[in-house]
């Protein structure tokens, strides 16, 4: 009765752990197609102004571009890494979808393969904790420069309000999502190292069971 | 799914797959290894007296024995007092 318990409470906390793993993994694909999105269009608008720039501002343009091309690299690589990851998470999830109730092989077949999947993707969540802290940066800095410029426009009387306030709070948004990413990816290391950890101190404890004499 | 697996975790899932009779090709299928190690994880398992061998007409079957019960059970134990003791992911 009471291992019954026990299992039940190991098989919600995998399940959730699961099903919140799984939303981090979409909400940065969504951050990762919008942040592709922004370099997008920041490109298009810079590679039309090419045509008509005087010479002066030629170089504010291609620094522009450059930076726009490097945005959208470092975006699309973002995207395909988190669904690398979503895929091989996915798997994990899907075997045993049908199943109503987890017996203890199933749960320790879960555990074994998500910290496999950790062990696994461990370097590039690292990566992408980073890239995403970046991005976040850029978008809040983003968001001060556009509030600046609103500011210095309004008093010259210079300035379409809506549109400007409108790309100040996707840029925020933008870049508060920016910090919790790699904040949530952080806790989900932090999880799973201490579980690494922890599984050095089983094996050891296995191996010792092993060399028992039967 | 070519995880990072320990041997340990190898074992578990080859004995844990074996409770019914296998092939060695299904071993190697099912868990993900090239045939060399395939293999040399098997013979490991069957010195220890964890598989016995047995053939049925030209194939060579292996199965999980009753001496492998207590590895099995441990390393269950283990690796669910290990996630049931660490603390949990949340978003």
């Amino acid at each position: 009765m009471e291992m019954d318990l026990e299992l039940t409470n190991t098989e919600k906390k995998i399940k959730k752990e699961m099903k919140h793993f799984m939303a981090l993994n979409v909400l940065s694909i969504a951050f990762g197609g919008i942040a592709l999105a922004f370099a997008i269009s920041s490109l298009t608008v810079n590679v039309l102004a090419l045509k008509s720039t005087d010479s002066v501002s030629l170089l504010n343009v291609f620094s522009n571009i450059g930076i726009s091309l490097v945005v959208a690299c470092l975006a699309l690589w973002f995207i395909v890494s988190t669904a690398e990851v979503l895929s091989k998470f996915d798997d994990i999830q899907g075997e045993k979808n049908g199943e109503n109730f987890f017996s203890r092989e199933t749960l320790t077949e879960r555990i074994v393969k998500l910290i496999g999947l950790y062990r696994e993707e461990k370097p590039q969540i690292k990566r992408m904790i980073l890239v995403s802290k970046i991005a976040g940066i850029c978008f809040l800095v983003n968001a001060l420069v556009q509030t600046i410029l609103l500011a210095f426009n309004l008093s010259t009387g210079d300035v379409s309000v809506a549109p400007a306030i409108g790309g100040i709070l996707v840029s925020l948004v933008m870049g508060i999502v920016g910090f919790f990413l790699p904040s949530s990816f952080r806790k989900y290391s932090v999880c799973w190292e201490e579980r690494l950890f922890r599984s050095n101190e089983v094996e050891k404890q296995i191996a010792s069971f092993m060399e028992e004499p039967k | 799914m070519n995880n990072r697996r320990t041997q340990y975790e190898i074992y578990w899932e080859i004995l844990t797959y074996c409770k019914t009779a296998r092939s060695i090709t299904q071993v190697i299928q099912r868990c993900n290894l090239n045939s060399k190690i395939g293999q040399e994880y098997v013979d490991f398992l069957t010195m220890k007296g964890y598989l016995i061998k047995t053939t049925a007409g030209n194939k060579s079957l292996y199965t999980t024995t009753d001496a492998a019960k207590g590895y099995v059970e441990i390393f269950m134990k283990l690796y669910l007092e290990l996630f049931k003791n660490s603390p949990e992911f949340r978003l």
